[in-house]
């Protein structure tokens, strides 16, 4: 299966939107996300003797809560990089690579899915 | 505004890289630099493309600019080609179309004061509006200075005479550039300024803990408080780390440092130096602006 590519200007108008399986806990300030593990036949063997977790999670620190928090599904990477840049006065581009690998982060992690045009997996 | 008419670019961000000097709209940002002064350029683009890149080369004598021009079009085999043009500072320039329906000028100039041969290339979305930018910026391009000067990547720095670019380290919310100054034949004074963005973030207000996080051969010992463009700084002065032969032979360079944060950047700048040479380095000699950055790069520093 090829990759799709997305033209580098697009980049920006890719909307992340979250991943609906996943679990969002907050504790002692920190937000953490779980999302489910899919068992292969023998973890699922495995599992009737020992304890397998069901779950993997990732702690977000300050930034990466906000820029989470912006992922609704609605708002372009655009739009993030923007509030982003605003609220910490930071320019653009520095604010778009910071919000990029932050965002990057999260798809490698299956925790957020990128949509072109509101409809179309990029 | 009419539809599809393109929007008037203001040319509010100044850029001083190398001792080139030129001003582009605000929102284009340099996303590939050489800080080699004989050969190397500056890459711009705007949120979604790439917009101008500005290359030098050192040249001994004065080029064919005609030729060179001819020679690009024939090697890049260009088919739509406007007319050639000639600017009364010497620039010779021509608009080609490149992919996506857009449009290219390519322009050159021979300084020869500086010995160098400075093209510029500028995309826009057509070819009027592709020359009209063009010299636009050819319009606010300077050469050399006598003082030194450092206008990029959100930082401004104004230095003595003789202060050299030697690096840049630009990452995000976090740029230092290297810099040096020959204060005597023997001796060399570093110069490192960084400038450390979305403060509110992650500083908690420890000057101290923050320059010794600064580098593990760094050592500071005696620190005192002062005022930086209003903004409450610390002062520090150490030595290098080494063996104590290497400091009786006062082979360990002295180290001087002066932190600040600007809370209208949102930003933390950290402007220190190291050298060997005998007379303390005057910190206060490179100045650098903070509050808006390039909004006040004249005033000076005050203890």
């Amino acid at each position: 299966m090829t990759e799709p590519v997305v033209d580098a200007g697009r980049v920006l108008d890719l909307i992340p939107v979250p991943n609906r399986a996943v679990r969002e806990e907050t504790r002692a300030g920190a937000t953490i996300l779980y999302t489910p593990i899919e068992w292969s036949w023998w973890l699922r063997a495995l599992s009737w003797l020992l304890p397998v977790r069901r779950e993997r999670g990732f702690a977000l620190d300050a930034l990466g809560q906000e820029v989470w928090r912006e992922c609704d599904g609605e708002r372009t990477i655009e739009m993030i990089v923007d509030a982003f840049a605003s609220r910490h006065r930071v320019r653009f581009h520095e604010a778009r690579q910071a919000v990029l690998q932050f965002l990057r982060m999260l798809s490698e992690r299956n925790l957020i899915a990128m949509l072109l045009d509101g409809s179309e997996e990029a | 505004m009419m539809i599809g008419e393109p929007e008037p670019q203001v040319l509010a961000q100044r850029i001083d890289w190398l001792g080139l000097g030129l001003r582009v709209p605000t929102d284009w940002e340099i996303i590939r630099h050489s800080s080699n002064p004989e050969r190397g350029a500056l890459v711009f683009v705007d949120r979604r493309h790439e917009r101008l890149r500005v290359s030098w080369t050192e040249c001994q004598k004065e080029p064919d600019l005609e030729r060179l021009i001819a020679d690009f079009t024939k090697a890049k085999g260009l088919e739509s080609v406007g007319p050639l043009w000639r600017r009364a500072d010497g620039t010779l320039g021509f608009a080609h179309r490149v992919s996506h329906g857009r449009w290219a000028t390519r322009s050159v100039r021979y300084h020869p004061l500086e010995r160098r041969l400075v093209e510029l290339e500028l995309y826009a979305n057509d070819e009027r509006q592709a020359n009209e930018l063009t010299h636009s910026v050819l319009e606010s391009f300077s050469t050399t200075a006598e003082a030194f000067g450092l206008s990029a990547f959100g930082l401004s720095i104004a230095g003595p005479a003789g202060m050299e670019l030697t690096q840049a380290d630009v990452r995000p919310m976090d740029v230092r550039v290297e810099l040096s100054v020959v204060e005597s034949k023997l001796a060399r004074t570093r110069v490192s300024v960084r400038k450390m963005g979305a403060a509110d973030t992650w500083f908690s207000g420890d000057y101290r803990a923050l320059l010794e996080r600064q580098g593990p051969t760094q050592y500071y010992r005696s620190f005192s408080t002062t005022v930086v463009r209003e903004h409450d700084a610390l002062s520090a002065q150490g030595r290098e780390r080494g063996p104590f032969f290497q400091r009786a032979l006062g082979q360990l360079a002295t180290l001087q440092a002066l932190v600040w944060l600007c809370p209208v950047d949102n930003a933390v700048f950290v402007v220190s130096s190291s050298s060997k040479a005998r007379e303390l380095f005057d910190l206060r000699s490179v100045r650098v602006a903070c509050c808006a950055s390039g909004s006040c790069t004249d005033e000076v520093q005050r203890d």
